[in-house]
């Protein structure tokens, strides 16, 4: 139940005796601007993605330029100077992804500056929390409002003296499988390779083996709380899916219940619902400026505010000069393989 | 017999053989003054003269049975008149005492002569003195006279004016009878009142002015009525939905028959609530408000429905493309008791219902109005009122325009009850209680299949209501001390059920908790007083009033002191200057995301964790009246709001839970502006021109960081002009033109990558947002400011004429016209990308789509009265 479908209604009738008009979009004056996407998890290494905006006015599509040639620097809280990051090609990638190879630790703060050619720089502060401790007592498939779901238990221990901002969400990644061989010290696909692999299968000297390749891709999966103490509840009703689910933990236990859609845990060949893979559900700590801005991009997922009807949600964002955001993340990870890989 | 000579002129004699110690004994002890002067003159044969100006002939006396003289039957019959007996050659004078003019007290109702209906707002004053008064909401008067009054002039717009010589009959009551003008004659707004109920920021509106200009599709709507004059406008074209100096729709205090109404809007706004045929007067006040309106910030539209003819029954039907009505009414006990029903009902259902819309649902409405009317005596007086509207609308899923993922169904409905006994307790004190009845409810019901997967799905029927009662009772007492002073004081209580929220469904929960849904149980107690001062020879009117608000309810306790202050000061040749400051409380609070009138917008309490939203507001007037031909009106007003309650998130109204108070933010406003209005309001030609220039403003801490930005009801400059000509009795012609400047709207400046598109992250599952989240969009929209930009603006013209036929008993106005004569694509919905379906992949250019709602639309409608 949504109440968007209400205003859907609305607009449904209005249309019925209405008439479109499509006009210009009046001349903006704004340059583009950098845009950057990180989520620095502690105990990892930094991946940043940089993209650029588009200012809008009249011609303007959803088409976004490809960023390759953008500085990435990883900072202490000073300013100096960790480590320059480096450009990954992957052509799965819808932003440029910029990589380091120093590993994030938990409570300190790095700054990220980010510079793209003929665009303001972009400075950022994330503050990485401390280790956390969490614990999932268990997990039940179970039914929530007559959908079947997942159920985690999960207990987190608050740390004395700090607030928490708690993230709970859930993925699935693609896999695909696949067959490598080696033959004479060279190692093959067969999906790359495939005349190449039947003409050697059957000599003695081939290494056959099969592999689970993790894609680049992911399949959001819809979580819900019935908690009344989640932050969710500015959001939406108790009843509804999210992203995400957000707790602010003010040195108090936190246990709750994390629910996760259970029709995409399995993928079923004839459906193509969800993808094979294997689902990964966090549960993250994050830096007071990712939460905010994870709190508004719920918000604007749900009403992106781009009609006069609705008033627009202004995501919140801590990238000065730019749009993104740069979050500080320790997160526990948990792997559930339902799909046979 | 007419001498009017002070008694200071004359020496009474006191001898013996003076004439006022001749014996004479009375018939009776009991009778008026004017049988005990015949009496006097047939027994004695002294001649006894006196002036009948200032001599109440007809009061009753009662004599001790004492008295045997001349002199003691007068002293005793002229006791507390401040007349004396004199005698002075051979006669006996009644003379008018030296100290002052005397005054007395004359009181009653005024009435239409054809039907007995009361009349609202007539004016009634002295034509020498010009002091005067008006009748209130129940057509009742009471003003103080000089014993050397010769008669007194009744007024009103609606009706021919009428000179009533005096004295009043014998027990003070003078109730008149006023004939009304000719049929449908362009009558206006405050004509005709001359100095005595004149106010800026004030409207009284008969119902037959509503009718006056064309209307969208004919409907007569008397909200879209005010909207006419300066400080009012609407939200969208056309819509009903009342927006007074940059508030809220629900900051209007909106009372029918004395009872508050919480939604008063049909098909989402576009009609209002209140049957043209129903109404018999609309007030409406934009400040200087009356100590005895709370409740809400912005304004009190206050609508009185028709008693009821008393004389005989007639009624009227009309009939549109859209809709029809009736109106019955008359004599239940002929001068005694009346009845008057009207009922009204769309017949887009039925006339197109089975062929037109028959693939996208059914939708109608309907209106019933009844109200009773009961003399107990000349002094009690008993309605019994009764009200119920309700929409009903059904959205088909598989409609062949959007494919939506659910059939919808829609059902709202008011109902109003009301009891109101009025009483002249005496000719100086006027009061009226009322015990009420008031409903509001939304029922919501979502039929959905959720797929579960390939072959399974979910059937889910979600119910939502969202339902308010109120119970009420009220007393409110005028007491006329002297013309110059009147005082208003009162006392009320209601008692609010709220369940905002309750919501089941017939799938069984499962994990998910079981909640009741949230009922608030709230008494709220009002009390008011109020002082009407004329001073300086009537040149300076004050009004200096309290109105006290209380909200009480288990968790919390509100109280608020509300002062209010007007006064107005009389300048030459029909001009004055008023300055008025109100303070507003409001204990309710509406939310709402859209800008249309949602049945589906949430009525909610203050509670403990949300205050009650206050208005200071000040204003400043200047009026000059030409010969009531012409009326100039200027206004400034500035008003601050504090601790607004609005929304930052899209509200899911229906999920058992009080957690609405999570998605509430509090901020201030700011609305400040200036009024015009020129009107013309006598004459083959009238017309209005009014023109408002405001500003409205918004300041949330957690919204646009925390900086002011325009109101979504904002609107720079807002214009209409309209005009009728009466060519003849039967013709008419009338025409108006509407421009408002453009609603803000958010327009991104950027669009940047979406974060989880950016991350590969994909998600389309489980309808996991809304109907339109299938438009799965690969970018973010960045907003430097909220409202930084201007829709287009709206305006139209709008033509249209009436033609009255028939005769005397039976008569039919043919009404015809068109709107928007010039084919005008005002902007109802304006969209940034398409409500379309799209996938993350896709690549597609950006633009703004412009839905509008109305182009040309001619109207007709027939009318039979009889």
């Amino acid at each position: 139940m949504r109440y968007l479908h209400i205003i859907g209604c609305l607009f449904c009738w209005g249309v019925i005796t209405s008439c479109e008009q499509e006009l210009p979009l009046p001349a903006g004056n704004g340059m583009p601007r950098a845009v950057v996407y990180s989520e620095l998890i502690a105990g990892t290494t930094p991946e940043v993605r940089v993209g650029r905006s588009k200012a809008v006015g009249p011609g303007i599509d959803n088409a976004f330029v490809f960023t390759t040639d953008a500085i990435v620097q990883l900072q202490d809280r000073n300013g100096g100077l960790i480590e320059t990051l480096t450009y990954s090609p992957d052509s799965s990638n819808v932003m440029g992804l910029y990589v380091g190879k120093s590993t994030i630790d938990p409570g300190k703060n790095y700054k990220l500056q980010v510079t793209v050619p003929e665009l303001k720089p972009v400075n950022a502060m994330a503050t990485i929390p401390p280790p956390f401790k969490v614990e999932l007592l268990d997990s039940v498939r179970t039914l929530l409002n007559g959908r079947p779901v997942l159920r985690f238990h999960f207990t987190v221990s608050p740390i004395p003296g700090v607030k928490q901002y708690i993230v709970m969400e859930a993925l699935k990644q693609s896999v695909i499988t696949d067959t490598s061989f080696t033959y004479k010290g060279a190692r093959y696909r067969k999906s790359e390779h495939r005349s190449w692999f039947d003409e050697v299968k059957n000599k003695p000297e081939a290494d056959i083996r099969k592999d689970s390749i993790f894609q680049n891709d992911y399949l959001r999966i819809p979580c819900y709380t019935q908690d009344e103490t989640a932050d969710n509840n500015q959001i939406g009703g108790l009843n509804e899916n999210y992203n995400s689910i957000l707790f602010t933990q003010n040195g108090k236990p936190l246990t709750t219940d994390f629910y996760i859609n259970a029709t995409a845990l399995s993928s079923n060949p004839t459906e193509a619902i969800a993808p094979i893979g294997r689902v990964l559900v966090y549960v993250k700590s994050v830096s007071k400026e990712y939460y905010d801005f994870l709190l508004t991009y719920e918000k604007v997922k749900r009403n992106p505010g781009l009609n006069s009807l609705i008033q627009a949600i202004q995501l919140r964002s801590n990238a000065i000069g730019g749009l993104g955001v740069v979050g500080g993340s320790y997160q526990k990870l948990y792997y559930l393989y339902y799909d046979k890989l | 017999m007419l001498f009017l000579f002070p008694a200071a002129s004359l020496t009474a004699q006191t001898s013996k053989d003076n004439l006022l110690y001749l014996k004479y004994i009375p018939p009776l002890n009991q009778g008026t003054i004017l049988f005990y002067i015949q009496d006097l003159q047939k027994q004695t044969g002294i001649s006894v003269s006196y002036s009948s100006s200032f001599l109440h002939l007809n009061k009753k006396v009662q004599l001790t049975g004492k008295e045997n003289t001349t002199g003691q039957v007068l002293a005793a019959i002229l006791q507390g008149t401040g007349i004396q007996a004199a005698s002075l050659n051979g006669k006996i004078f009644l003379l008018r005492e030296q100290s002052q003019t005397q005054y007395y007290t004359i009181s009653g109702f005024v009435k239409e002569s054809n039907s007995n209906e009361l009349i609202i707002g007539a004016s009634v004053y002295d034509p020498v003195t010009r002091k005067g008064t008006e009748t209130n909401a129940y057509g009742f008067y009471t003003l103080q006279v000089p014993d050397t009054c010769t008669g007194i002039v009744f007024s009103h717009i609606a009706y021919q004016t009428l000179y009533q010589h005096l004295p009043p009959p014998d027990d003070g009551q003078l109730n008149v009878y006023l004939a009304p003008h000719g049929m449908l004659q362009t009558v206006n707004v405050n004509a005709d009142r001359g100095n005595v109920s004149s106010q800026a920021g004030y409207l009284n509106m008969p119902v037959g002015y509503v009718s006056n200009f064309p209307a969208l599709l004919g409907e007569k709507d008397v909200l879209k009525s005010l909207q006419l004059y300066p400080g009012t406008s609407s939200s969208l074209e056309s819509s009903s939905n009342l927006l007074i100096r940059g508030g809220g729709s629900d900051q209007n205090l909106y009372l029918l028959d004395g009872v508050p109404l919480y939604h008063t809007g049909h098909l989402f706004g576009l009609f209002s609530i209140f049957n043209g045929d129903a109404v018999k007067d609309v007030s409406l006040y934009k400040d200087a408000f009356p100590a005895k309106y709370g409740g809400r910030l912005s304004s009190v539209v206050d609508i009185r429905t028709r008693d009821g003819n008393m004389k005989e029954w007639h009624g009227s039907t009309t009939v549109s493309p859209v809709s029809a009505s009736i109106l019955l009414e008359g004599p239940i006990k002929k001068d005694k008791s009346s009845a008057s029903l009207s009922i009204r009902r769309s017949l887009v259902d039925l006339l197109y219902g089975s062929t037109l819309l028959s693939d996208y649902g059914k939708y109608y409405l309907y209106d019933v109005n009844f109200k009773l009317n009961q003399v107990i005596d000349d002094r009690n007086r008993i309605y019994v009122s009764f009200y119920k509207g309700q929409d009903k609308m059904f959205v088909r899923s598989n409609n062949p325009l959007i494919q939506l993922f659910d059939d919808y169904n829609f059902d709202w409905s008011n109902i109003s009850a009301a009891a109101k006994w009025t009483r002249v307790i005496n000719p100086k004190i006027f009061s009226n209680t009322t015990v009420s009845y008031s409903r509001f409810y939304n029922l919501f019901t979502q039929n959905s299949i959720i797929p579960l997967s390939f072959y399974d799905s979910l059937f889910v029927r979600g119910k939502g209501v969202s339902r308010i009662r109120d119970i009420a009772a009220k007393n409110e007492t005028e007491y006329a001390i002297s013309n110059n002073q009147h005082i208003s004081f009162g006392l009320g209580y209601t008692y609010h059920n709220f369940a905002p929220t309750a919501y089941h469904t017939n799938i069984s929960a499962g994990d998910a908790l079981q909640r009741q849904a949230p009922i608030y149980y709230m008494s709220d107690v009002t009390a008011y007083v109020e002082d009407e001062l004329s001073l300086l020879n009537d040149r300076l009117v004050v009004r200096p009033g309290l109105h006290f608000g209380a909200l009480l309810q288990y968790s919390s306790v509100y109280a608020s002191a509300q002062p209010r202050l007007m006064a107005r000061w009389q300048l030459p040749h029909s001009q004055y200057i008023q300055m008025s400051f109100a303070k507003m409380t409001q204990f309710l609070h509406q939310l709402t995301t859209p800008v249309i009138n949602l049945p589906t917008d949430l009525w909610v309490p203050s509670t403990e964790n949300i205050k009650p939203e206050h208005a200071y507001s000040y204003s400043l007037g200047y009026q000059k009246q030409w010969s009531n031909l012409w009326r100039f009106n200027i206004n400034l007003y500035y008003k601050q709001l504090k601790d607004l309650v609005t929304t930052n998130t899209v509200l899911n109204i229906f999920d058992n839970s009080d957690l609405w108070e999570k998605k509430v933010i509090a901020g201030n406003g700011y609305n400040y502006g200036s009024e015009l209005l020129v009107e013309k309001t006598q004459g083959k030609l009238t017309g209005v021109f009014s023109y408002t220039l405001s500003w409205a403003w918004r300041q949330f801490d957690r919204l646009n960081a925390g900086r002011m930005f325009p109101y979504k009801e904002d609107r720079r400059h807002n214009l209409s002009l309209a005009l009728k000509y009466r060519i003849n009795p039967k013709w008419s012609l009338a025409a108006s033109w509407k421009f408002a400047s453009g609603a803000p709207f958010t327009l991104p400046v950027q669009i940047f990558p979406d974060f989880d598109w950016a991350r590969n992250i994909k998600g389309y599952l489980d309808e996991r947002y809304s109907p339109f989240s299938t438009n799965q969009v690969n970018y973010l929209p960045y907003f430097a400011r909220l409202n930084n930009y201007r829709l287009k603006p709206i305006h139209h013209l709008d033509i249209g004429g009436t033609v009255n036929l028939g005769k005397e008993k039976f008569r039919h106005i043919i009404t015809a016209g068109v709107y928007n004569i010039y084919n005008r694509s005002n902007p109802f919905i304006v969209s940034f990308d398409q409500f379309s379906y799209f996938t993350y992949d896709e690549i597609y250019p950006l633009q703004l789509y412009q839905y509008s709602l109305f182009k040309t639309l001619p109207y007709l409608s027939y009318t039979l009265k009889f």
